[in-house]
Formats: structure tokens, C-alpha cells, sequence
């Protein structure tokens, strides 16, 4: 190794601006010491850099591991051995190789890392930013690497910027072919993600005053797309989670539910759902809610995706939901669930808090229902109570008291959805009826260029499912009642313009929705990325089979494996060939050529021909060496001269005849001697052992 | 004719002792035809190498001192108007001659250089409007001392190529070295040099050289040496045609002196440092001139076959 060699300035500047770039995006995630050790570690360089400091002792190389080490053990201790952990290590380990990257090896192993913590920040994100970043990063970091290889003298900024861009972009079609053929295996293993603390979507209790926290926020929830055309908004009921418990506050799940998981099939058919009428098919790409429930419309069938359904007909996964999911239902215009109701889960539907303070509901409760000639009348009776009494529907009710459905009912009449559903279910079940909290989002706003809908958090909602004799469960929705626009046009018409609307979303694109290309915008943007979501996120096993299968017909998945096999091996082969042959073999004509197997034969023996040596001052050489070779090694010499660079007039048959004898004859000669050399080395090292 | 030339080596080999290499080079140029250009320390000997190189050939001599001061003028003579004719006469300059020993060149401006380099490049030069054709066989062999010495002008790269070789001479090995310290004082041995050569033996080996046969696998070595210049990140620049037709010129004339009728490899080896160096230049260090390890890396870089 050159112990005078210089990492080129300009390649040092390219790793660490590639390494600033690959850290900062994960800087959020990390503990602030290791970006602050990072950054500091990268100064150190830089005065290392400019001379003013030189390059740290032993001492304080151990002094800072031994540091780093337990402080890294300290802040990981409680999430155990993990992702965060590691990627921690790994950040630690690169920014302390600055520290010692004195020769070429220590660089590309710093420039190797980076590439793979670019891989990394892939688990942690995959949106376009977190591509375009990471296309950046490959860029930058593939400038370092040419800088690194490249002479002084073209190593300026501009070139090997271009170089590296070049490379990069040339790369893209291969990428895409590797991206688009190459069969999709799963995961040997997983790495357990960290979960956020954070969840976000609808909660599984409703006290009034939850959801509509979820009205100030401008998150997206959920993006659907519909085979055919989308329903209307007023028939977009995303059931979430069934809450059948009151306790005179809070609404909760009653019993435990998991053990309804599975449950639905062995039911008889008057106790299931029954699909009636159109058959609608969707597919849902959830983002992220920490929760381990999923959104669909009224009796969805699980086309793909992991997924199970309970008794309740909501659809739950096995594991909080910390990465975009998608899956697919199918849903139907009209359905009939659950004819008959079995007893425990009427009971359910009936229940109501012990100790009951709301008594004036339950007395108008009794005197509407006395008034009405059936339940179906009895529940118009109650739905036309909220229409016609002077109910208003705001995101910002005045708070409610010990009985919290008299003081809404009598005293102060302003609520959102949740209350309505609450006391509409308080009411039903307050005569016999049974009846259900369903929390969930209803609406989502259509967005033209992908054709799908959009579902934010302020489109939470929670609604009433009433159990009726001959037609099981159904839909009723008190707010509509209140306030229809709701319903039909969506929550943004009606709080537009009240000041608790998305409160908490800061500075959105949401904000400008009148604005007519802001919006546009604000919608082609969505658009991109839900594509972007669906075609490249999302590609796995499945969809590659089809694509492929839609490319190429059926049996296309060995198709393209036999085509990618073969085209790697013949390319590598090709590649291959050119290289050991350096490229120009068939130039060659065939006195060279048997004049260079002499020479390979005499390198055999001991005596190789430089590559700038030319036949007579090699063979000079050879006949210094090995003086018993030298006359025939002349002879064979001057013949090849005068064959190969002599006038025309001197190359005959003749001569050409003379040449490979003599050339054979010597050849045979050393390699004689070559073998006997062999054997004798073979022979002493028999008799060592 | 082989016996004169080396004979002709060795008188000159006399006064400049132990670099018969250098002699050899030097010969081989003036036979190619080409200028040449001898470049070292001061006091190595580059104007013991040109004085006895025109004696040997028996060539009508002029030296001219370039000095930083010097003019156009004094180089190619000027008209001076004749009272008794009432006519201007032209009063030709050193440079009418066969050949010229420009020593020193790069101590002179950039402007004088080019008077002489014109001169070399066309055969002719043009003085106050009228064309004068030079004497035939011309030949220049400059000496010039290296760029780094304080009061120089660097020839640029487009007057350099124009220089059939550049040579170095060297220090000479201890042996030679005694042998010069012993003779120290016996200056004029410059003097006491014989001819060897005529001009009709100059034109003859010329004609001889061009009749050097040139194989297709010696054409192909040439060219990979040449592409090799031009495709690698080593060199700021390639080699040029005019580089390449260089090598070519130079090679014939070394096979010649080397007594074959036909050039080899070898040939091309021997000559190539000495023709393209000065063409070239380190890519590595875009200041810095060619060193000598330029032209052996290209050479140990490319495969002879």
C-alpha cells in the first residue's frame, strides 16, 4: 500500500456531504446526541481536512467508543434489541471511521455504508420524498465514489457530478427491468418495527368530544378506489368498530371481542349476512393507524389482504397496522344481516347503564314509543325528534354533565355526530329495542385523476345500527337528521367555516380548496402519490404474477425466470470472455499467437515476457537466463522477426514451415525442462514431509 | 555506409563521452530530417553534442546565441541601404545557413522564437516582403535550458511539436566522467573532429530510411501506442497526427542505423521517448511538463503484440 497516499480532497468532501445527506432524514427518528456526535465527527474531518487539528490517538479513539457504546445500550434499553438500535450502531460506527479514513480502503468501506444506510432509511420510509432522497443520496454518494477513483486533473466539482448523475441515470432501465422481472421472494425473517405511540383514526370509545378531535385534523386516512364508478357520498358508511357498551359516559366494545373472530361461519344463514343486489369491488390503502382495525363498507367480503371479520362484521389484523396496508373487499348495494338475533347478543344490544341518572330520556323514550304502532315507527318517531326539535350540529358543544344524555337531549341541544348516536341508541334501547354505536368515516372526496377516493380524519363519524324484526341490522343515521348536508355533501360544506375545522392541521393545501389550481393541484399531487402507493409501494408477489401474466400469457412466471437467467449468464459471459481476452484476441495472427505460447510456456518455467518487451530484447533476455535455450531461442526470433515485420519478399512457406518446427521443438523443450523443474520441487517437498 | 555512421558515432563519441545513445538519437534525427531539440542543465554538453554533430557531416554551420534582447532581425538579416548603388542590399542573418545551433532558445521573447520556428516549420523565410528560400538540407538543432530556470520563455506546445525529438542528455556515468576530468583543459578538441558524412550521404540515407519496411503488426503497435495517449486519463492530451507520423519518420531512421531494412518493435522503443515527450503532457498535473517516466509508462502500459 502507498503509505503517501492522499485521499483526493475533493472525494472527502463528496463523503461527507453524502453522509450528511443519508443521516438528516433519520435524524428525527435518532436520539439528538448521535446527530450531534455525527455532526461533530464531521467537523473533526473537515479541520483534519484543512490541517488545523490531526488525526485522533488511540486514546481518545477508545475513549469515544467506550462512550458511545453504553450510551447506546442506555437509550435503547427499554425497546430491546432492535431496528433503531442497530441503525444507531451502524451511524455511529461510519461517523467514527471518519475519524480514521486515512487511506483509499477506509474510504470505500465509509462510502459502502453509506450506501446501505440509504437502504435503510427504505424501512423506515417509502414515499416519493423519501425516493427522490434517496436517488439524491445514491447520486451524491456515487460522486464521492468517482471522485475517489478519478486523476487529479478531471477531478473537478462539475465533471464528476456529471459522471456520477450519468451513472446513476444510466443505471435507472436496469433498475427498472430488475424492479419489474425479478421474482419477489418473502421475508427469510422480519424485523419487529418499532410501534408509534402515536395512534391516529378512530378510537375504540366514544365519549363525546373524541371524534371531534378528529375533526380539526387534515390527515389522510384512507384512499379507496372502485372497480366501477364510486357510490354516492351519502351511501360512503366506512364501518370501523362496533361500540355496543355505555356505562353513562363512554361508549365502549362490550365483551371480549376477539373471541368472535372466525365465529361468523358457523353460523346458520339467518344468522349471517346475506349480499343482496350489486356487487361493488374496492381497494383500500390504509396508512398507518398503531391500531389493529381496518375500515370497509357494510357486509365486506376479504378479497386479499390479511385480514379477519368478527361477529360484528368489523374487520380486524393481527398486528398494529404500522406501515400503508393495502387489501381489497367487495361490499353489496343491499344486504341483510343477521335475521335472527341470538340472545347474548341481544342482551348486548340492549344494554344499559346501571344506575341509570337519565331519566327524562327515558321518559320520553316511553311516550314517543307509546305513541307509535311498531318499532319502525317508534325509531321515525325518534330520528323526526331530532329533525324537528332545535338540535344543531357543531364541532364544539358545551361540555355535558354527570346525566350526560338528558343534559344533551334537554338542556344544551348542540352536538356532533357522536352525540347524536349515542342518544339515538339510548333512546332505542330505552324501550326494547336493540340497537349499536357504529364509529367510523362516512364520505371521502373523489379525486378525478386516479379516480379514487380520498378519506381524511375529518370525515370520522359515528352513526346508529338498529336491530328491526324481519330485516336484522340497520343503518340509521341521526345526524342526517340534523344536519343532511353532512351526509350528502360532506363534512367540509358544513365546517368550512367554523374555527374548530382543522384546527390542528397547520398550514394545509386544505385551506385553499376553493382556490380552483390550487386545488388541482392539491389533488394531482394526492394522485401521484396514490399511485405511486399502489404501482410501486405496494408491487409484491401477487401483482408481479400479473403484470407478468398480462405481459407475457400464462406460465410467465418461468418464462422470465429462464429469460433472466439466461440473458445474466450470457451477458456475464460475454463480459467475461472480452476481459480475460482483453478484448483483441482475434487481431492476433497466428505467428503472434504461437510466438506468445512459447512465451507463456517460458513464463511457466520461470521467465515471463513484460508486456512492453519486444521479441528480441526478450529474447536477449531469455538467452542470459537460460544459456542452453539461447541459440534455439535466437533462431525462433529472428524467424519470427523476419515473418512478421521483414519486407513481404523475406515470408515464404518455406519459412513459415521452418518457424513452427524450430518453435515446436523449443516449446517442447521447456516445457520438458518445466515438468522436470516440477517434479524435483515435488520430490523435495515429499521428502521434507 | 553502415561503417561511416558508426564511425561518425564515434568521433563524436569523443567529445561527448559515454552517450552514444544520445549521439545515436541525435543522428537519427538529422537523417529523419527533423529538428531536434536538446534540453538540460547548462554545462551538460548540448553544445559539445551540436558542434560536433556539424562537423562530422560536414554542414555549412552558424550558431546563434538567443538572448533575451535579440530580434527577429538578427536572425534573418536586413536590408542596408547602399550608398554607392543608392540601393537597399540584403545582408542575410545566421540563419542561411545549413545547419543552425539556436542555443539557448528559450532565454530570448516569444517573438524571436517564432521567427525561427517559422523558419524551420516552411524551409523559407520572409524578410521586408520578399521570399527567401533557406539552404537545403536545413537543420536546427535548439538547446534550451529547463522551464524551471529563473529568465526563460517556455516554448508553447504548437512551436514544441514542431521538434522531430527532444533529448536529454544526462550526467555522464563515473567512468566517463574521470576520463573528462582528466582531459579538463584540452578544450579545442572540437576542432580536431573529422568528417564522416557529406550532404550527398544525408539525402542518400533518407532515401534509404523511407524505403524501411513498416509491417502491419509494427503499424498496429504504433497505433495502440498512440491510442493509448489518447484514451487515457495519464495524458492531458493525445498524440497527434503529426505526432504519429513523428514516430513513424524516427523509427525507419533508427531501423537504418541499426542496419535492417525492415523496423521492429525495439525500434519504436528506442525512439519514442524521444519523440513524443515533449508532445505530451501528465494528465495528472495539468501545469507540470512531461516528465521522462511519461513516455516509459506508455511504453511498459501497451502490449507489443
Amino acid at each position: 500500500m502507498d503509505i503517501n497516499y492522499q485521499i483526493p480532497s475533493l472525494a472527502l468532501l463528496w463523503v461527507l456531504a453524502a453522509l450528511l445527506l443519508v443521516i438528516l432524514p433519520g435524524a428525527l427518528r435518532l436520539p439528538p446526541w448521535i446527530l450531534l456526535m455525527a455532526l461533530a465527527c464531521m467537523s473533526w474531518r473537515l479541520l483534519i481536512f484543512q490541517g488545523r487539528v490531526s488525526y485522533p490517538g488511540i486514546l481518545v479513539k477508545m475513549v469515544i467508543v467506550f462512550t458511545a457504546l453504553p450510551l447506546t445500550v442506555l437509550q435503547y434499553r427499554a425497546q430491546g434489541v432492535g431496528l433503531d438500535a442497530a441503525v444507531c450502531l451502524l451511524i455511529l460506527g461510519v461517523v467514527f471511521k471518519l475519524l480514521e479514513m486515512q487511506h483509499k480502503r477506509d474510504i470505500v468501506i465509509v462510502i459502502i455504508l453509506a450506501y446501505v444506510l440509504i437502504m435503510i432509511g427504505f424501512i423506515y420510509s417509502q414515499t416519493i420524498p423519501a425516493g427522490l432522497h434517496a436517488l439524491l443520496s445514491v447520486m451524491v454518494t456515487t460522486g464521492a465514489l468517482v471522485a475517489l477513483n478519478r486523476d487529479n486533473a478531471r477531478n473537478n466539482f462539475a465533471d464528476t457530478s456529471l459522471l456520477a448523475v450519468q451513472l446513476v441515470l444510466q443505471s435507472i432501465p436496469l433498475t427498472l427491468i430488475l424492479f419489474v422481472l425479478v421474482p419477489r421472494i418473502g421475508p427469510l425473517w422480519t424485523m419487529p418495527l418499532p410501534v408509534s405511540s402515536t395512534k391516529t383514526g378512530v378510537t375504540d370509545e366514544m365519549t363525546p368530544g373524541d371524534i371531534s378531535s378528529l375533526g380539526r385534523s387534515g390527515e389522510l386516512a384512507f384512499r379507496v378506489s372502485f372497480e366501477g364508478e364510486a357510490p354516492s357520498h351519502e351511501r360512503l358508511y366506512w364501518r370501523g368498530l362496533v361500540l355496543d357498551f355505555f356505562d353513562g359516559q363512554t361508549w365502549r366494545r362490550a365483551g371480549n371481542t376477539l373471541l368472535d373472530y372466525g365465529m361468523i361461519r358457523r353460523y346458520p344463514s339467518e344468522f349471517r349476512g346475506v349480499a343482496l343486489g350489486e356487487p361493488m369491488d374496492y381497494d383500500v390503502i390504509l396508512e398507518p393507524t398503531q391500531q389493529t382495525w381496518v375500515y370497509g363498507m357494510q357486509l365486506a367480503a376479504v378479497a386479499s389482504g390479511d385480514i379477519v371479520q368478527d361477529r360484528n362484521y368489523s374487520l380486524h389484523t393481527a398486528k398494529p397496522i404500522t406501515q400503508r396496508m393495502r387489501y381489497q373487499l367487495r361490499s353489496w348495494s343491499d344486504y341483510q344481516v343477521d335475521l335472527q338475533l341470538p340472545g347474548a347478543l341481544r342482551a348486548r344490544a340492549l344494554q344499559l347503564p346501571q344506575n341509570d341518572s337519565n331519566t327524562r330520556s327515558a321518559a320520553l323514550a316511553q311516550e314517543l314509543r307509546a305513541a307509535s304502532s311498531d318499532e319502525r315507527d317508534y325509531v321515525n318517531r325518534v330520528m323526526r325528534h331530532f329533525r324537528e326539535q332545535p338540535f344543531y350540529y357543531t364541532l364544539s358543544p358545551p361540555l355535558l354533565g354527570e346525566s350526560s344524555i338528558d343534559d344533551f337531549l334537554f338542556e344544551t341541544r348542540e352536538g356532533f355526530c357522536g352525540h347524536y348516536a349515542g342518544s339515538f341508541v339510548y333512546l332505542l334501547r330505552a324501550v326494547g329495542i336493540p340497537a349499536r354505536v357504529v364509529v367510523g368515516y362516512q364520505g371521502g372526496e373523489y379525486n378525478p385523476f386516479e379516480n379514487y377516493t380520498m378519506v381524511y380524519q375529518y370525515n370520522a363519524h359515528a352513526w346508529a345500527e338498529v336491530w328491526l324484526e324481519g330485516e336484522g341490522w340497520v343503518r340509521f343515521d341521526p345526524t342526517g337528521a340534523v344536519a343532511p348536508e353532512r351526509i350528502s355533501q360532506g363534512v367540509e360544506a358544513v365546517f368550512a367555516d367554523q374555527p374548530g375545522f382543522m384546527e390542528d392541521a397547520g398550514f394545509s393545501m386544505m385551506r385553499f380548496r376553493d382556490t380552483q389550481w390550487l386545488n388541482t393541484l392539491r389533488l394531482r399531487l394526492d394522485a401521484i402519490d396514490y399511485a405511486w402507493n399502489r404501482w410501486v409501494v405496494s408491487y409484491d408477489e401477487d401483482l408481479q404474477l400479473a403484470f407478468l401474466e398480462e405481459m407475457f400469457g400464462e406460465n410467465a412466471r418461468s418464462y422470465v425466470v429462464l429469460a433472466l437467467s439466461t440473458s445474466t449468464a450470457l451477458i456475464f459471459t460475454v463480459a467475461a470472455y472480452f476481459l480475460l481476452r482483453g478484448g483483441r484476441g482475434q487481431r492476433r495472427d497466428p505467428m503472434t499467437r504461437s510466438f506468445l505460447a512459447l512465451a507463456a510456456d517460458l513464463e511457466a518455467s520461470g521467465l515471463p515476457r513484460r508486456k512492453s518487451e519486444a521479441p528480441m530484447d526478450y529474447c536477449a533476455r531469455v538467452s542470459i537466463e537460460r544459456p542452453e535455450l539461447a541459440s534455439a531461442m535466437q533462431t525462433v526470433t529472428r524467424m519470427y522477426v523476419q515473418l512478421c515485420y521483414a519486407t513481404p519478399e523475406a515470408d515464404s512457406e518455406q519459412l513459415r514451415r521452418e518457424f513452427t518446427l524450430a518453435l515446436q521443438a523449443l516449446r517442447r523443450r521447456v516445457l520438458s525442462r518445466a515438468r522436470r523443474a516440477g517434479l524435483v520441487a515435488v520430490s523435495t517437498f515429499s521428502r521434507q514431509r | 555506409m553502415e561503417q561511416r555512421i558508426q564511425a561518425a558515432v564515434d568521433e563524436v563519441g569523443t567529445v561527448l563521452l559515454g552517450k552514444e545513445r544520445q549521439i545515436k538519437l541525435a543522428m537519427c534525427c538529422l537523417i529523419a530530417g527533423g529538428h531536434l531539440l536538446i534540453e538540460d542543465m547548462p554545462g551538460m554538453g548540448k553544445t559539445t553534442l551540436a558542434h560536433a554533430l556539424a562537423r562530422v557531416f560536414g554542414l555549412d554551420f552558424s550558431r546563434i546565441q538567443f538572448t533575451s534582447d535579440l530580434l527577429p532581425a538578427d536572425i534573418l538579416g536586413v536590408s542596408i541601404f547602399d550608398q554607392q548603388s543608392g540601393r537597399f542590399n540584403f545582408h542575410p542573418g545566421p540563419i542561411f545557413r545549413q545547419l543552425i545551433l539556436a542555443d539557448e532558445i528559450n532565454r530570448t521573447t516569444p517573438k524571436t522564437q517564432s521567427a525561427l520556428l517559422e523558419a524551420m516549420e516552411e524551409g523559407q523565410v520572409s524578410v521586408e516582403g520578399e521570399t527567401r528560400r533557406l539552404p537545403s538540407p536545413f537543420f536546427v538543432i535548439a538547446t534550451q535550458n529547463p522551464v524551471s530556470l529563473a529568465g526563460t520563455f517556455p516554448l508553447p506546445e504548437s512551436q514544441l511539436d514542431r521538434f522531430l525529438m527532444r533529448i536529454g542528455i544526462g550526467y555522464p556515468d563515473p567512468r566517463a566522467e574521470r576520463q573528462l576530468l582528466e582531459s579538463a583543459g584540452v578544450r579545442d578538441r572540437g576542432e580536431l573532429l573529422r568528417q564522416h558524412l557529406d550532404v550527398n550521404d544525408l539525402i542518400e540515407l533518407r532515401k534509404a530510411a523511407a524505403a524501411v519496411h513498416l509491417s502491419p503488426q509494427l503499424l498496429d503497435y504504433i497505433q495502440r501506442l498512440i491510442a493509448r495517449t489518447r484514451d487515457s486519463e495519464e495524458f492531458h492530451f493525445g498524440l497527434s497526427p503529426r505526432g504519429g507520423i513523428a514516430v513513424v519518420r524516427a523509427t525507419r531512421t533508427w531501423a537504418l542505423l541499426e542496419g535492417r531494412q525492415h523496423a521492429v518493435p525495439e525500434d519504436v522503443q528506442a525512439v519514442l521517448p524521444a519523440v513524443v515527450e515533449h508532445r505530451l503532457r501528465s494528465g495528472s498535473n495539468g501545469e507540470g511538463r512531461a516528465g521522462t517516466a511519461l513516455a516509459q509508462r506508455l511504453l511498459s502500459e501497451v502490449d507489443v503484440f
